[in-house]
Parts: C-alpha cells; sequence; structure tokens
C-alpha cells in the first residue's frame, strides 16, 4: 500500500488530515443518500486508514470518532433510528470503538514499520563505514606490507650486484634467491588484494564486445605478443553482458595460465573462440599447454589451489576469474586432460542486440 | 622562480629511510649535480619550503627546483603538503613528482587534481629503476 501511495506521503500533514475529514463527510452524505437498507460503513474505514497511515495514529483517532459521529448524524437525519435514540448512540459508540481498534493497530503496525525502516538504515550506515573501514586499512596493509620487500628486494640486487665478482657462486644464488622469494610474495599480496577488491567492487553491467577487450589486452601486455605467443581470435564474438573492467581481468588471467603452462621450450598457442548456447555466449579459450588432469578440474578454481610447483603462481588467478564471473552472472569451466591442452570457457548472458 | 643554487636542489619527501637512501643512490648513479635535500614528514617538507625554524638559512637549505613528494607520510600527508604547495603563490609552478607506493586510482586522481606534475608507482626493484627514472625527471623538469 505504501509503496503505490508514495505520492500521498509528499502531501503536508494539515492536507492528509483536511482530505480525511473531508472524505468522512462524503462517506456520510453517501450513507445519507443511501438510506438505512444500504450498510456504507466499511467505507468511513477508507479515510481513517489514509488518515492514521499519513498523518499518524492521533489523526486516524480523530476520524474515527468524527465517523463514528457521522454515521449517526446521517442515521439521525435519515430517520433510521430504531425504537429508542439511545439505541442508534449505543449503535455509533460501537462503530467509533470498532474504528478506533483499527486506527490503533495500524498505528501500531506503522509504527513498527519506521522502526524497522530507521534500524535499516543505521544498519546499512554502520556497514558502509565498517566497509570503508576494512578498505582502508587493507589498503594501508598492502602499502606497509610492500614496503619492506621492496627494501629487502632492492638491498638484495645491490648486494647481487656487489657481488658480481666476488667469486662466491652459493652467495650469488642465496641473494638470488632471496629476491625471488621476496618477489614471490608481493605478487602474492597484490593478487590476494585483488581478489578481495573483487568480492566487494561494484560490478556494474554493460554490453561488451569481448573482441574489443581481448585486442586491448593482446596489444598491452608483451607476454601476449606474436613473437612470444601466438594467440587468435577465430570467428566473431557476440557481445556479452558484462562489467569491462572485470571481464578484462578475467580474461587477462585466462590467457596468462594459457601461455604461462606449457612445456619448455614450446610456443604457446591460444585459440579464443564463441559459441552461442541461447541466450547465453560461451567464450573458449583453448590452449596447447600441458593440460590439466580431469580431478583436479574442480580444484583449479579454488583460492591459493596449485598443481605444479614448476610454474610460478599464487594460486589466485583462476579463483579470482571465477569469483568475477559468477558475480557477472555466469560460470566458467575447463575441459582438459594432461598433455592434451585445455579448454577454459567463461559463459555470460548475451546482450540483446539493438 | 627562485633557483639560489647553481644545479638547483631537489626535495625529496620520504619517511622510509631505506627509500630515502635508494634515492641517494639513484641521484649518484644517474650522475645528476643537484643536491638532495630531505623531509620526512609532511609537516617538515612545509616548514622547509616556507623556510620555518631549522630550514630558515637558505644557503643551506635552498629551494628546490623539484619535489619528489611520497604520499603516505606520518602526520601530514603528501596530499596536504601538495594542497598547501599550491596555496603559495611562489609554489604554483615548482614542479612536483609523486613516488608513492599506492597504485590506487583515487589517489592518482586526486594528485593530479591537487596540481602533481607526475605521478609515479614505486615499484618493487625501485633500485634498479631509479637512476634511469631520475634521468628522466630531471631531463623533464630541471632543464629550464
Amino acid at each position: 500500500m505504501t509503496a503505490r501511495l508514495q505520492w500521498v506521503k509528499r502531501w503536508p500533514n494539515s492536507t492528509i488530515r483536511a482530505v480525511s475529514f473531508l472524505l468522512v463527510l462524503l462517506v456520510g452524505v453517501l450513507d445519507y443518500g443511501t438510506g438505512t437498507d444500504v450498510s456504507v460503513t466499511l467505507f468511513y474505514l477508507l479515510p481513517v486508514t489514509l488518515g492514521t497511515w499519513f498523518a499518524g495514529r492521533r489523526t486516524g483517532l480523530l476520524l474515527a470518532w468524527a465517523s463514528a459521529v457521522v454515521w449517526l448524524v446521517a442515521n439521525f437525519l435519515g430517520k433510521a433510528t430504531i425504537g429508542h435514540p439511545l439505541v442508534s448512540i449505543w449503535n455509533a459508540i460501537m462503530l467509533g470503538l470498532e474504528f478506533v481498534t483499527v486506527a490503533y493497530l495500524l498505528g501500531a503496525l506503522k509504527d513498527q514499520q519506521e522502526h524497522l525502516e530507521q534500524t535499516v538504515a543505521e544498519r546499512t550506515a554502520q556497514l558502509h563505514t565498517t566497509v570503508e573501514d576494512l578498505e582502508h586499512l587493507s589498503y594501508s596493509i598492502i602499502h606497509d606490507l610492500r614496503a619492506p620487500l621492496r627494501a629487502v628486494y632492492s638491498f638484495a640486487t645491490l648486494l647481487q650486484n656487489e657481488c658480481g665478482n666476488c667469486g662466491q657462486e652459493n652467495v650469488r644464488d642465496y641473494v638470488q634467491r632471496i629476491g625471488t622469494a621476496v618477489q614471490c610474495m608481493d605478487h602474492l599480496i597484490v593478487d590476494a588484494f585483488d581478489y578481495t577488491k573483487a568480492l566487494r567492487a561494484e560490478l556494474p553491467l554493460n554490453p561488451v564486445d569481448p573482441a574489443a577487450l581481448l585486442r586491448g589486452i593482446l596489444e598491452s601486455y608483451p607476454a601476449f605478443q606474436p613473437a612470444q605467443a601466438d594467440i587468435c581470435i577465430a570467428g566473431p564474438l557476440p557481445a556479452v553482458l558484462a562489467n569491462e573492467a572485470g571481464l578484462a581481468q578475467c580474461f587477462s588471467n585466462l590467457l596468462n595460465n594459457a601461455v604461462k603452462f606449457v612445456a619448455v621450450g614450446v610456443v604457446p598457442q591460444v585459440r579464443v573462440s564463441a559459441e552461442v548456447r541461447g541466450d547465453r555466449v560461451r567464450l573458449w579459450f583453448a590452449d596447447n599447454g600441458i593440460g590439466i588432469p580431469a580431478e583436479h578440474h574442480k580444484r583449479i578454481f579454488e583460492i591459493f589451489q596449485r598443481l605444479n610447483p614448476n610454474y610460478e603462481g599464487t594460486g589466485i588467478g583462476l579463483a579470482l576469474v571465477r569469483k568475477v564471473t559468477q558475480r557477472l552472472g555466469g560460470q566458467v569451466g575447463v575441459e582438459s586432460e594432461a598433455g592434451q591442452g585445455s579448454r577454459f570457457w567463461i559463459e555470460l548472458r548475451g546482450a540483446a542486440r539493438s | 622562480m627562485n633557483t639560489s643554487t647553481k644545479a638547483g636542489a631537489v626535495l625529496v619527501v620520504d619517511d622510509d629511510p631505506n627509500d630515502v637512501f635508494f634515492m641517494h643512490l639513484g641521484f649518484k648513479a644517474a650522475g645528476l649535480p643537484q643536491a638532495l635535500h630531505i623531509a620526512v614528514d609532511g609537516q617538515q617538507a612545509i616548514d622547509y619550503l616556507a623556510g620555518n625554524g631549522l630550514f630558515a638559512d637558505r644557503a643551506q637549505h635552498p629551494l628546490p627546483a623539484l619535489v619528489l613528494l611520497d604520499l603516505h607520510l606520518p602526520g601530514l600527508s603528501g596530499f596536504e603538503v601538495l594542497r598547501w604547495l599550491r596555496q603559495q603563490p611562489q609554489f604554483q609552478s615548482l614542479p612536483v613528482v609523486i613516488l608513492t607506493a599506492s597504485d590506487r586510482e583515487a589517489d592518482k586522481a586526486q594528485a593530479q587534481q591537487l596540481g602533481a606534475n607526475e605521478y609515479i608507482v614505486k615499484p618493487i626493484n625501485l633500485v634498479a629503476v631509479l637512476p634511469e627514472l631520475l634521468r628522466v625527471m630531471a631531463g623533464r623538469w630541471l632543464s629550464q
């Protein structure tokens, strides 16, 4: 009721009161006009309800008694008094009490609703503050964690430069390992942060042209250049309903995996194609990589799951792809066997063609 | 522009002693003749630029021709330093290069809006890239 009568809410209380009392009088006239045989008492509930809900319980109670009085007057004027006049007065009081009950219950309901709305608003505001605080905190943590890593890495680089001709091969090796470990931790921090960002980032949906998005990604990453990898977009890719930034992250993660997980000496080949499935579009990323045994297909999309220690990684890339795709209302999956390459897919809603 | 020293001075505002150390190394490796002056927090940067207290002696603490400014600083942030700086008539065209660990788009936008000339994110291999980076920055902002 409130949803449809939103416009009434904008009226000042005095207007609502005036309209309600006018309605009571109108029903009274109707009551008088229709005579005693036709009962219209239920119509008095309309102004009572209106007044109670939008102008408060006190107005409702006043309207309830006003309705009873108007009913009594209409009855007297219509000469509909049965027997003793006190009977009509008694009936009017009973009617008034009925209206009062309705006004009272409705007022209680309204109070409850307002209380609930206020509680929700307060909690939402609290939640917003908490989320903002957490966001700020995580940025600070990232910043503070990465600063010492930068120092360790830089000092490792300096040591390595100093030790270039020191003749102690093992020292050079140790220093290099320090650098690699630190870099790995830095990636982990950045990836974990990206993942938490994907969890809470707003991802408004728009029609996205996957081919244009892919071309942009292919141009901007050195690892996807023709000399490093052979990546082709096969056939037209229909527009999908997605969020460009989110989808770009998914695409680059899938392509990164496709060019990373190849056998030594193999030039990565990736073929991106589309398959229309009803109102959805499945985008395939087929590679010539090392493949994934079927028993691991589920695990690879979970966070911090890594299958092959010979390849660098944080175990976050595919988890991020799955999380973002889910938030875009889509799904991800893989078809693969060990040694046979992998065919990853992302399925999203197609963007209705205009 | 007030350039009281021959080669010009550079003011580095950074609270991380390691990064300051790398900055010294980078300047040396880049072969830049400018004197490096350090402020370790926002208030000190403002005091330096305004010539307050300890920094009143301009022979020792010359006005810089370039400021390398970190954003996350104890007390007054780099943003506040930048805002103050652009409010001073004599520093309105002083080149300010933001050198920060933050790659937040919001930080970048705010820095640009406050009048930063460049925004550079500190990479993990800071020491390796600094000489070249400083050479480029010096060529771009100290050539006049």
